[in-house]
């Protein structure tokens, strides 16, 4: 019995997409009811509660604001990626992978500055529902970036030797894995106007 | 899954414009918020309109008309705007 897996480079009669492609997409589906469902956490506790904080008086706007257009250009950075793949320039393609790659770092690294920040003055997820609800929409999005940047290396370095053997299949997981990319990064620009900004 | 050069420049083309778009739009969601101007629930509730319009457009583009991957995520939309809705109702 054969353990290939089949529709990886050409679609599927049925689906007419190649598998990977209809996996990402129903993972993001279930990640979109994931972080929908936080969300809605968020409107039942401030909706449910007499006095809510604005964002914008507790946590750093300006930070976060750098943050956001780091995880924005991160996103270029990615799609540039896939656009040398496709164009077969492997070279390039590292070279944007790799500063996605940093740029996800940089973001991780201001990430926690503002939680060293929050800490330094005893604010734990514990401190009320606001506290609560940040931590764990951030903390969840941040696990989500270190996914992302963990795929990435594998992508650049040892995933990489995939071009070599078989380059549609590996342009295919680039563009499934800048899918998620994507994904992250769209979130991201929801949480930061939902948790900083009103 | 070969890709012409058009298609490549196309496809580039799309993204940075949307993720532009996205970076103007915090932008200026973050200026609406520092200062007290008026009818600025007004503005803010275009602006997340605008974010989800464009997130819409984006995922449809992305999709490039593949029937089983807009009917997930319209199942998706939809539930998602459910599990959004239930909290409004006691």
């Amino acid at each position: 019995m054969s353990a290939e897996i089949r529709y990886i480079s050409k679609p599927h009669p049925v689906t007419g997409v190649v598998n990977s492609k209809l996996g990402i997409w129903c993972f993001l589906a279930s990640e979109i009811m994931l972080f929908g469902g936080l969300f809605s956490t968020f409107v039942l506790l401030r909706a449910g509660s007499s006095t809510w904080p604005h964002g914008y008086d507790l946590l750093n706007v300006p930070l976060a604001t750098l943050n956001t257009l780091i995880l924005i250009a991160s996103s270029i950075t990615m799609v540039m990626a896939w656009a040398e793949l496709a164009g077969k320039n492997l070279k390039a393609f590292k070279k944007y992978l790799a500063a996605t790659i940093v740029l996800g770092c940089v973001f991780l690294v201001l990430k926690g500055f503002e939680y060293g920040m929050k800490f330094e003055h005893h604010i734990y997820p514990s401190k009320n529902n606001f506290y609560g609800i940040y931590f764990t929409i951030t903390g969840l999005h941040i696990l989500h970036l270190i996914g992302g940047i963990v795929v990435n290396l594998y992508f650049l370095f040892p995933g990489s030797k995939l071009w070599e053997k078989d380059p549609d299949q590996f342009l295919g997981r680039i563009e499934v894995a800048g899918l998620y990319w994507h994904f992250v990064d769209l979130v991201w620009l929801f949480v930061f106007p939902t948790l900083y900004l009103l | 899954m070969s890709h012409t050069a058009e298609e490549i420049k196309k496809h580039v083309k799309v993204d940075v414009t949307v993720l532009a778009l996205f970076a103007f739009l915090t932008l200026v969601h973050v200026a609406v918020t520092r200062t007290s101007l008026a009818g600025s629930d007004l503005i803010i509730a275009v602006l997340y309109a605008a974010r989800f319009g464009l997130v819409a457009y984006y995922f449809h583009y992305l999709t490039k008309g593949k029937s089983i991957i807009t009917i997930t995520l319209l199942l998706t939309a939809f539930f998602l705007g459910v599990l959004l809705i239930i909290p409004l109702f006691k």
